[in-house]
Parts: structure tokens; C-alpha cells; sequence
């Protein structure tokens, strides 16, 4: 048997352009989509990548998320699970109503054959070393492993500040502090900001086991757990919609003070049902009971503890505009060290300037006396004479006209550029005409005017 | 600029490293068995030698150049322990002692020193009783410091710890006294919050976490070295803040005051290395089995007396050593036997008469001139000089002075006994226990409980004490012939000894408690007294000023720990569930009679009385029914009673007119029904309760109550009412004492009733 099943959670809406019809997992970076990176990182294990996957997405998506994977060399299953409650068809009430990450994994819980559960997000940018998490989950037998990422805000690179192009979205990502025994990298505790009022509270008992604790606030969560299937028993027997935000702090709670986890079952019926494995009313699941029987959760297994793994490398989750040009820029080394082709911009056209850190995809023409530095180009983009392009982000079928200067902006695909436009900081959505000579600097332009809309914030369900 | 300074800094550090010992606990506990011993703590032999030549020895190893010794109550024993010891003539110029007989608290110490003025650059200071033991070499800590400074100018003071892995509570290392938590900065490691109380949870303020680049490290109960290196400031911080009387509240002082102060505190925590600040018991035996077993090495026996060795060789042919020993004096701290480390970690000093069929298992220390006979067992413990172990006896990780002589077939586990103590044939020891000076355990005694027991009870007064000195020379000088023939001896002079007590001292008749230690034996169980007499007073003085009450719980505070280092459980003295309801009426009846004696307004005596309420956390109707019956018991008060008018009434009705009836329409407010019923009923029973006092006056009081419109004449009658229906259906028995009051009720109610009519 498979010690691994590895989900891949690639449900996201993407809010990066409006055209609804590109799932976030599909986002292009450096020309490939999202998953593309995500589906390596598991590929970069051999145990991982024997695993069966499951891929979790939304109806919506299915099918065109399928054509993309079927032209990949794997095998995959794909899942499609209710995003939002049945009861709520309104669509004011479907943005509070989403499922949380448990409610998702309860949809594709009856396929969970292994000892032990790898859970993933598709946003997960970055050369991933999985071997130090895995081998730290095998040693420590331990319940979670989970990958925690040093927050890093690419503030600067180099002298030049970057600046957040688009209009201006505060992205106050919420503190979280991971209270850690740094000589057995054991996680004691996560406390949510949010949870708190104006201390941090530490119990005693806690403490004495763990005399030396680190509390990091430098760190976030990668979305990238492994996790035992006992444990996911309980979760799924929990009343806790989210995973991370709920159930993760209270089952590391649990272990530190040495409580059984079954505490955290909702009710005692359920944990009846649990220890007997008789019933079959907690889901539609008609195999359930079956699979209970077969995979005796014994109590004794969950007792391994939570522990942590970081990675000194650059990896971030791309979740909103500032990591996604981050992503873009990293792309080319990415995919370099993946597969070993470069995908830079290699050939020297007569009178075109453009630098070898650009990735331009194909089908393209560019137009003479064009200066190209630091930018990524999909397929099919028309560039007339005269334009300048820095540092920026052009998706698939762009046109740009003539004397167009660009300079640390996304252009969605379709778009097209009037001539001579001076662009700066700004975010044009796809389907959209800029008009010529029109100067634009920190703007969105959309489709809907929808003032507050809010590009690729990120979901944190995971 | 700052460079030169800095060259400056470090060359006055290079020019002399200062070190303060403080020795003294203030444990009282731990002074009080002192007392009987007359050999303060830090001199208890460890292995033979006092324990703090053992920090000395440390001190010098790390080249530190001036050791200061603060000295409390037992300075003159300090004194001529330096005096004698070898650290004088070879280092004459850098130990300096400094007597202060006075000082109750380390913060006194610190003062004292403050005023001597000779202080004016970093110093180390050993706090914990002044002996640590450690295998490192501590001069490194004078660059950790100035490293800390030189990031942050304001750093004061750095604390040493050494990391304790988990299971730490278990660890023989750690005793309650050194819970602490700790909570730092990971990179820079200064101190940001600093607590030693038993809490379930610790709370830490999330603007700390707000600053850039932090990231918080917490250490909960790592081993507390007692050690830290301090900058002058420290100093002159205690002289400015009298009531600092630990390094607890000076920390914790200066972390509050941090943001008007901007003094920091920063730490260090050893990951390796041997520490051990001895300052109790429990401590003082594991570093006697620590430095057995070597974990303290190069702080070892063998190697600490061949030092010495060359030490003397030294110092005898640079000074012609005029200073000769007193042998009878110094024979405690005797050196000039040399000490033979066998295998399985047995150490012999000098002759020692072992016999074949003796088992030494492993661990253990004999002194010179020690006789251990046929099928003793030793394992783990140290044997002073001229001890004598008879036959088949078992003695394990235990701690024997000089001078014993222990009979046949005894155990003995985990124990410190003196010196001169004899134990009889048969004796069985079990917990940890500790024999003070000549005590002699009878025949076939099992002690099995944790306790001290002493010869005699000589407590404070000073003739008592030099008379114990006396004696107690005498006994040395016995014993310093052959112990075998001293024996009987020097049993015979401990009774008479006791015998001269009993004539002397008039305090207390000392009994032998032969109960405890046999009938042929001689002692008692020490017993802290002033242990329950400071409860005692914390029971009663409850009303006292506030001042007093901190005070209090600084002595708590400063006395919460046992000898053995355990903590002392005080909270349920302290609970409220037993005590709550009639100290509160107490503290009502007291409120009101200072009222009445000062004539307070009433308004005030309100306000007052609503202050209580939250801090006795009582229940509203609790809080009614004392003010109840604060009133009417009033008058009962002493001072209060008028000696002329005897008369219960007279006074009720004088405090009555005064305060009470203002308090009374107070709280129960004539249309509150509820509040009216309760007064009635609450008057009624303090009238059956004191039948005699206040029963017979009870249509008085409700006239009174009536005319001055704090009860409604209605809810008189509806009261009445209720109650003769009680007596009707036989709820209520009227006992034949109480017939008295239901007459005087009957009457005044058909007074009442009449007097309605008319109207």
C-alpha cells in the first residue's frame, strides 16, 4: 500500500482578472499555469510522486482544469466538491457561506486509501525541499507535519522599491504565533491574532514539558501538511468548518496537554459512531463504514505530535498581486531547476532591445525599437514599434501599440494598448481597450467598476 | 570618542575582575537550623572542605582578582574561616570580607555594600547563598555583559541560567525555589518579562511582538545559577529603592519601570557545563553526590587538594609561615591529608581503617581517621573524620559529619547528620532527615518521616549560646582524643548539657522527646515557631493598615520555601470559604465601633462598608445579615459598653441614634419588602441567640425601630403573622428560655395593633 495520498487543493477562485473563466490554478507564471509548480514540488519526491492524487476543484473549473492536466504525464483524479452550503443559492450570502477547507475534505474522504495524507495548495510557489518534512514525519512518527514559510515581503529588490501595482489593496496579513520547542522543532501552539485581545497566553503546563520555547511571528503556513489518517478521522468527525483556523490550534492544543483527541469530536453520538464504526449517517458516504472497518482508528496512534520543518529558501504562496510578480519574476530559474530548459528569451531580433531575463511566449511579434527588460510575455502578443516595457506582466493575446511605455504593470489577456499610453503601477484586466494616449499610474481597469473589488486576495481557507 | 572609552572599559575590567559572594539564604527556615549547628550554610562540609572553598577555588580559576564576601549573621564563623583557610595567605589581597550582622534581605547586603563605596565597575554577583558550584570558568561572563552594554548602553545587569531539558520538574537540579519564567528576546536575549509565581497561565503583551525583527524565547524554570554580572547601577538602583528586597522584585522592579528608567536586564543561559547553586538542603546533598560522581569535574576532591598542596608550597616558602594552625580549631577544614581516588569513584582521605568484609559499592567519601567495620554497606555518601561505622549497617546517599558514630545493623537513607551525633544499634532512617549537633538517636528508632532534629533548644538569647559554645568546645576537644573511648563520654556531657538547660533556661523545659528518638536517646524535633505565630498573626491582623499587610506578604513571600527547598502551601490559610463570613462581620463590627469611637458620619461609614463588600466577597444577603448583626452586637463590644449603663438597651440605643439607624434605612429601605423581612428576621435571631442580652429588649427595639421610621408597622404585623402561623403548625418550638421574648413580641405587637386602631 501507498503511505501517501496526496491532495492538491486548486479550488481558488482567481480574482486576479475578472474573466472568471481561469481558475487561480490555471494563473500563468512564467507561462505555465499555477498547478504547473505545485504538481512539480510533489513530483520532486519520488514517495509523493507515486502517491495517488487527488485534485480537488470546484464544478465550474472541472473541465477546463481537466484538459490542462490530461496534456500533463500523470495520473490524477479530480474531485469536484460543493463550494458553498446547498441551502444558500443567494449570491450575497454565498461569500460567507463558503466551505471551509474540512467541509471540502469530507467531500473527497472515501477516497483516502493510506496511512497518511499529504495536503497541498496549488499556490504554493517555490523549490520546495520535501525530503527534511517527510523524513521529520516518518522519524518523530508524528501526527502533523506541517511546512512553515519565513514571511517574506519583497519589499525591495535591490535599490528599486517595488510598488504594488493596481489600485491600492492593504494586504495586513494577520500575525500568527507559532509557539515552538526549537530543539525538537515540536509546534506547542498556534494562537490567531485574531483569537487574542492584548496578550498572548501561555499555559503552564504546556510550558513545563516544553522549558524552552520559541514564540515566532516571522513565520507563516505554508498550506502544505502531512497528516495521519487517524488524525483526519477526527477532523472529519469535528464540527469545525476550516482546518487551519479551527481544528489545527485546538488538536496541537490537545497533544501539548496530553488530552485525547476525541475531545474534539462534536458530539458524543459522533464519537460513538467513531470508536464503533457502525453507523453510516455522518455523510452521504455510503462506503464509509467500510472504510472505518478497515482502517481501525486506534487511539493510541495519535500521539505523535505536531511538528515543523522551514525552509531557508525563497518560497512564498502566491496570493496576491505583489507574490504574483514576485512569481513571475522567479519563473525562468524555477522552471530551469525543475526540468532543466530555459525558457528565457534567447533569440536576438535587428533592432529590438530585449534582455535576457524576459520570457516571451510564442506566436509573438514585436515590432522594431522596442525595449523589453525584466518582463514576462505570453503567447500570442502583438508588440508594435516603439513601446517599453519594464518589469512587467503581459498574459496571452495582449497587443500593445505603437510607443506604448509600460512599466510595472499586469496586462490580462485581450487586452489591447492604445498607442502611445503611459502605463505605470497599474493592473488592466483582460478583455479591456486602453484607449491611446491615455496615462494611467495606480490604477485597475475592469470590466465591472466594481470599486471594491479585491484582486487575488488571498483565500486562506486551506 | 566611544572607542577610547571602550579600550578604557575593557582594560579597567582587565585590570580586575570583582566577584561578590552574599552569604546568606535568608531562608529563615534554613538560618533557624543554622542556629543550631552554629556553622553557617555556606561552611557545611561538601567532601571535607567548607562548600565555599569550592566557589573560591572556581573564582580564582577564572581569574577573578577581588572576591568580596558579604557576611551576615554568622560573619564572626565566616571570619575565622578565611582567616584559617589557605585563600588568605595566598590571595591575602583580594578576599575582603564585610561584616553586616543587621541585614535581613540580599537588598540590605547590596545597600551595605552600596555605602562601602568600592564598587565602580562590573562585578559578578553570586546571590544564592554565595556557593555555586561549577565546572566553568566564569571570566568569560565579564565579555558577555560588556557585549550586551555595548549593544545597549542601558543594559544593568545580565542573569545566568543553565538550560534544563524537558522532565525538568523531576530534575534533581531543580527545587521550587528556582521557578522562574523567563521571557526574552531569541537574538539579543535581554529580558522582557520576568515572573516567579505559579500561574496557569502566562500572559504576554502582544506590543512586544509589534517591534521588527522579534522573536521571543521563553524559559520556563531553567536552572537559576544565582549568578549575575552587574553593572555599578545595580547598586545604586537598590540604595534608591529601599523596598527591593530580592533580586526577584529588583528584576521585576526595573522591567516595570523600564519605559521611565530605560534600564535593561539582559540573560544568558549556559547549554552545557556543571552548575549548582547550593542554598538549601536538597541542593547542598546533590552537590555533595555531584562532585562524588565528578559531574562538577575539575571541581573534584583529589584535584582540589593537590592544588591546594601546591598552593601551600607556595605560600610556605614565600611567607615564613609564622601563622600556625590550631589544630582543634581547623580540623573541620583540615587539607593536609591527601585524598586517594580509587575506582567505582571512592575517595579516601588520609587513614582510614577499612575492614575486608566491608561493601563500598561506589560513590562515596571517607574522611581521615574513619573506621568503617565488617559488613557495612556504603553507597553513595560521604563520611567525615573520625567516624565509626559498626557493623551490618547500611548507610545510602547520606551526608555524615565528623565525629559519628553510628551503631550496629542501622539504615540510613538520604540524610545529614552533624557533627558528634550518635546513632544506637538498629536505627532505621528513611526520609530525608537531618541530626544537628550531639543528638543521639536510641535503640531501634525508625524515623521515617522528613524532619530536623536537634539536641537542645537554644533559640536566641545570647547567654544561652555562649554557654552552648562551651559545651560545644568541650566535646570537640573529647572527641578529638580517641573516639571510641569518648563515647560514653561525650553522651554523658550532652545530658548534662541538657541537664544545665533545664536549670538555666526558664523559657521552655527541654524535654528529649523519647517518643521520637528513643528512650536511651537525646533530642527533639526542631519545630519553627515563628512559622505559626506568623500565621497565626496573619489571622488576626487582618484589619491592620495596609503597610502591614504588604509586609506580610513579603515575609510570605521571602519565606516560601522550606529548608529542602520545597515550597510552603499557604493559600489555604489564606482561602476565603472558611473564614469569609465571620471575618467579615468582624471586619463590619470593627468598622462601625471605629465609627462610633471617632464619630464618623454615617455617609462615610456607607462608603466604607461598600468597599468591603468586593474585597471579602460576600453575597448580597450575606453582606446584609452581617451589617445586621454588626449593629446589634455592637453594643456587646468592650469599648464600646458603657461600665455605668450596663444596660444592653442604653447602648444599642446610643449607637442607634448615632449611626446605626442611618446605616439601617440605608440598606433596608422601608418600601423594600424583601430587605424589611430581612432585617426581622435576622433581629430575631440574634434575639433568640442572646436571649438573655438582647431577647428580653426586643419590644424596645422595634418601638425604637417603628418611631424612627425604619420598619413599617405593616410588615411588623405580616411578620408577626408568619411567625405564629410557624408556631401554630409546630415549625417553630418555643423552648422554655425563649418565653420570655415571644411575651415581650406579644406584647409590643398588640401594642402596635392598638395603637393602629386608634389612629
Amino acid at each position: 500500500m501507498k503511505e501517501f495520498t496526496v491532495i492538491l487543493y486548486a479550488g481558488g477562485n482567481n480574482r486576479l482578472s475578472t474573466d472568471l473563466s481561469i481558475p487561480k490554478a490555471l494563473l500563468p507564471i512564467g507561462n505555465r499555469p499555477l498547478i504547473w509548480f505545485s504538481l512539480e514540488i510533489i513530483q520532486s519526491h519520488p514517495s509523493l510522486a507515486s502517491s495517488p492524487l487527488l485534485i480537488l476543484t470546484s464544478g465550474q473549473y472541472r473541465q477546463i482544469l481537466d484538459d490542462y492536466l490530461s496534456t500533463l504525464n500523470i495520473t490524477y483524479e479530480l474531485i469536484v466538491y460543493r463550494q458553498h452550503h446547498e441551502s444558500t443559492s443567494d449570491d450575497q450570502q454565498q461569500i460567507q457561506d463558503e466551505l471551509g477547507t474540512l467541509d471540502i475534505l469530507r467531500s473527497c474522504y472515501s477516497r483516502i486509501r493510506t496511512e497518511s495524507i499529504c495536503l497541498i495548495s496549488c499556490d504554493l510557489f517555490g523549490k520546495v525541499n520535501l525530503t527534511s518534512l517527510i523524513n521529520m514525519f516518518r522519524v518523530r512518527d508524528a501526527s502533523l507535519s506541517m511546512l512553515l514559510i519565513k514571511t517574506i515581503i519583497p519589499s525591495t529588490t535591490g535599490k528599486e522599491t517595488i510598488i504594488q501595482p493596481g489600485q491600492k489593496i492593504k494586504f495586513t496579513t494577520e500575525p500568527e504565533f507559532y509557539t515552538v520547542d526549537q530543539s525538537t522543532n515540536r509546534v506547542t501552539s498556534i494562537r490567531l491574532k485574531a483569537d487574542l485581545d492584548e496578550y498572548l497566553p501561555l499555559r503552564q503546563n504546556i510550558l513545563a514539558k516544553y522549558p524552552r520555547t520559541i514564540i515566532r511571528t516571522d513565520l507563516v503556513d505554508a498550506h502544505l501538511y502531512l497528516i495521519k489518517k487517524s488524525c483526519l478521522d477526527i477532523a472529519i468527525r469535528s464540527d469545525y468548518s476550516s482546518f487551519r483556523k479551527e481544528f489545527l490550534p485546538k488538536m496541537i492544543r490537545q497533544m501539548a496537554i496530553d488530552q485525547p483527541l476525541e475531545d474534539l469530536i462534536s458530539t458524543p453520538a459522533n464519537r460513538t459512531t467513531m470508536i464503533r464504526q457502525q453507523t453510516t449517517d455522518l455523510d452521504d458516504n455510503a462506503d464509509l463504514s467500510r472504510l472505518l472497518e478497515e482502517y481501525d482508528c486506534d487511539n493510541q496512534e495519535i500521539r505523535g505530535g505536531c511538528y515543523y520543518s522551514t525552509d531557508e529558501t525563497q518560497i512564498f504562496r502566491v496570493k496576491h498581486v505583489l507574490s504574483y510578480l514576485e512569481a513571475n519574476r522567479q519563473a525562468s530559474s524555477l522552471i530551469l531547476s525543475y526540468t532543466n530548459e530555459d525558457i528565457t528569451f534567447k533569440e536576438r531580433l535587428e533592432q529590438i532591445q530585449i534582455s535576457s531575463d524576459c520570457i516571451i511566449g510564442d506566436g509573438h511579434d514585436i515590432g522594431k525599437k522596442t525595449t523589453i527588460r525584466r518582463t514576462i510575455i505570453g503567447k500570442n502578443c502583438r508588440i508594435e514599434d516603439k513601446c517599453k516595457i519594464i518589469n512587467c506582466v503581459l498574459l496571452d493575446n495582449v497587443h500593445v501599440k505603437e510607443g506604448v511605455t509600460l512599466q510595472n504593470s499586469i496586462i490580462c489577456s485581450r487586452s489591447t494598448i492604445g498607442s502611445k499610453c503611459e502605463i505605470q503601477n497599474s493592473i488592466i484586466c483582460s478583455n479591456q481597450q486602453i484607449e491611446g494616449n491615455s496615462k494611467l499610474n495606480g490604477e485597475t481597469i475592469s470590466a465591472i467598476n466594481h470599486e471594491s473589488e479585491v484582486y487575488m486576495v488571498y483565500d486562506d481557507e486551506q | 570618542m566611544i572607542e577610547s572609552t571602550d579600550i578604557n572599559v575593557d582594560y579597567c575590567e582587565e585590570e580586575r575582575l570583582t566577584c561578590v559572594l552574599v552569604l546568606d539564604t535568608f531562608n529563615i527556615y534554613i538560618n533557624e537550623i543554622v542556629s543550631h549547628i552554629s556553622l553557617p550554610l555556606c561552611l557545611w562540609p561538601i567532601n571535607g572542605r567548607p562548600l565555599l572553598d569550592y566557589t573560591i577555588h572556581t573564582l580564582i580559576q577564572s581569574n577573578i582578582q577581588e572576591i568580596i564576601l558579604l557576611a551576615t549573621s554568622y560573619s564572626n564563623e565566616i571570619c575565622s574561616y578565611i582567616m584559617n583557610s589557605q585563600w588568605l595567605r595566598t590571595y591575602s589581597k583580594f578576599i575582603k570580607l564585610i561584616p553586616y550582622k543587621e541585614a535581613r534581605s540580599l537588598g540590605d547586603c547590596l545597600r551595605n555594600l552600596e555605602k562601602e563605596n568600592i564598587i565602580n565597575r562590573n562585578f559578578l554577583l553570586l546571590y544564592g547563598n554565595g556557593t555555586l558550584l561549577t565546572s566553568e570558568k566564569l571570566n568569560t561572563l565579564f565579555s558577555v555583559h560588556n557585549e550586551n552594554i555595548r549593544r545597549d548602553r542601558n543594559c544593568i545587569m545580565t542573569l545566568v541560567y543553565r538550560q534544563l531539558n524537558s522532565n525538568h520538574f523531576e530534575h534533581p537540579s531543580y527545587t521550587d525555589d528556582q521557578h522562574v519564567f523567563v521571557l526574552r528576546d531569541n537574538n539579543t536575549h535581554r529580558v522582557y518579562d520576568y515572573s516567579n509565581e505559579y500561574l496557569d497561565k502566562y500572559q504576554i503583551s502582544l506590543d512586544l511582538f509589534k517591534q521588527p525583527n522579534i522573536t521571543m524565547e521563553i524559559l520556563y524554570c531553567p536552572l537559576d545559577c544565582r549568578l549575575a554580572i552587574c553593572s555599578p547601577d545595580v547598586l545604586h538602583l537598590f540604595q534608591d529603592n529601599f523596598d527591593f528586597l530580592t533580586i526577584n522584585e529588583f528584576v521585576q522592579g526595573v522591567l516595570f519601570e523600564a519605559k521611565i528608567t530605560s534600564h535593561t536586564i539582559y540573560s544568558h543561559l549556559y547549554e552545557t557545563g556543571y552548575f549548582l547553586s547550593v542554598h538549601n538542603l536538597r541542593l547542598y546533598m546533590k552537590g555533595t553526590f555531584d562532585i562524588l560522581r565528578r559531574w562538577s569535574y575539575p571541581l573534584v576532591p583529589e584535584i582540589i587538594s593537590s592544588m591546594d598542596k601546591q598552593l601551600f608550597s607556595i605560600v610556605t616558602t614565600l611567607v615564613s609561615s609564622q601563622i600556625k594552625l590550631n589544630d582543634s580549631d581547623v580540623s573541620f577544614y583540615n587539607i593536609s591529608y591527601p585524598i586517594i581516588y580509587d575506582k567505582h569513584n571512592i575517595y579516601k582521605q588520609g587513614d582510614i581503617k577499612l575492614d575486608r568484609l566491608s561493601n563500598i559499592e561506589q560513590d562515596v567519601f571517607i574522611g581521615h581517621n574513619s573506621q568503617i567495620l565488617s559488613g557495612v554497606y556504603l553507597r553513595r555518601s560521604c563520611i567525615g573524620q573520625n567516624c565509626i561505622i559498626d557493623k551490618n549497617t547500611q548507610i545510602i546517599n547520606s551526608i555524615l559529619w565528623n565525629h559519628i558514630q553510628i551503631g550496629e545493623n542501622c539504615i540510613i537513607k538520604n540524610s545529614i547528620i552533624c557533627n558528634n551525633v550518635l546513632i544506637r544499634n538498629n536505627v532505621q532512617i528513611d526520609k530525608e532527615c537531618m541530626l544537628c549537633e550531639n543528638v543521639i538517636i536510641g535503640t531501634n528508632v525508625h524515623l521515617n518521616q522528613r524532619m530536623i532534629i536537634i539536641a537542645s533548644n537554644f533559640i536566641t538569647s545570647t547567654g544561652i549560646i555562649d554557654e552552648i559554645e562551651i559545651i560545644k568546645n568541650d566535646d570537640i576537644s573529647i572527641s578529638s582524643e580517641n573516639v571510641k573511648c569518648s563515647n560514653s563520654k561525650q553522651r554523658s556531657n550532652s545530658t548534662s548539657s541538657s541537664e544545665k538547660f533545664i536549670n538555666s533556661s526558664n523559657e521552655e523545659i527541654i524535654v528529649s522527646n523519647s517518643d521520637l528518638v528513643g528512650i536511651d536517646g537525646f533530642g527533639k524535633e526542631l519545630i519553627f515557631n515563628f512559622v505559626h505565630d506568623g500565621q497565626a498573626e496573619n489571622f488576626e491582623d487582618t484589619d491592620n493598615d495596609e503597610d502591614d499587610d504588604s509586609d506580610d506578604d513579603d515575609k510570605n513571600q521571602l519565606n516560601a520555601f522550606d529548608a529542602w527547598g520545597y515550597r510552603i502551601e499557604r493559600r489555604e490559610n489564606r482561602g476565603s470559604s472558611v473564614i469569609s463570613d465571620d471575618d467579615f462581620q468582624e471586619e463590619v463590627i470593627r468598622t462601625l465601633k471605629r465609627a462610633y469611637m471617632e464619630n464618623l458620619k454615617p455617609n462615610n461609614i456607607i462608603d466604607e462598608l461598600n468597599i468591603l463588600k468586593p474585597t471579602y466577597n460576600v453575597s448580597p444577603t450575606e453582606f446584609e445579615q452581617s451589617i445586621i448583626r454588626a449593629i446589634f452586637l455592637l453594643p456587646l463590644e468592650n469599648q464600646i459598653a458603657n461600665p455605668e449603663q450596663l444596660n444592653y438597651w442604653n447602648t444599642l440605643k446610643l449607637t442607634m441614634d448615632k449611626i446605626s439607624q442611618t446605616i439601617l434605612k440605608n440598606y433596608m429601605k422601608i418600601t423594600n419588602e424583601q430587605a424589611q423581612m430581612l432585617l426581622l428576621n435576622e433581629i430575631d435571631l440574634i434575639c433568640l441567640e442572646y436571649i438573655q442580652l438582647i431577647g428580653v429588649y426586643i419590644a424596645n427595639i422595634l418601638m425604637y425601630l417603628y418611631d424612627n421610621d425604619v420598619i413599617d408597622e405593616q410588615l411588623i404585623l405580616k411578620w408577626y403573622e408568619n411567625k405564629q402561623e410557624k408556631i401554630k403548625n409546630n415549625q417553630l418550638i418555643i423552648k422554655l428560655e425563649e418565653e420570655i421574648y415571644y411575651d415581650k413580641l406579644k406584647q409590643f405587637v398588640e401594642w402596635l395593633q392598638n395603637a393602629e386602631s386608634d389612629v
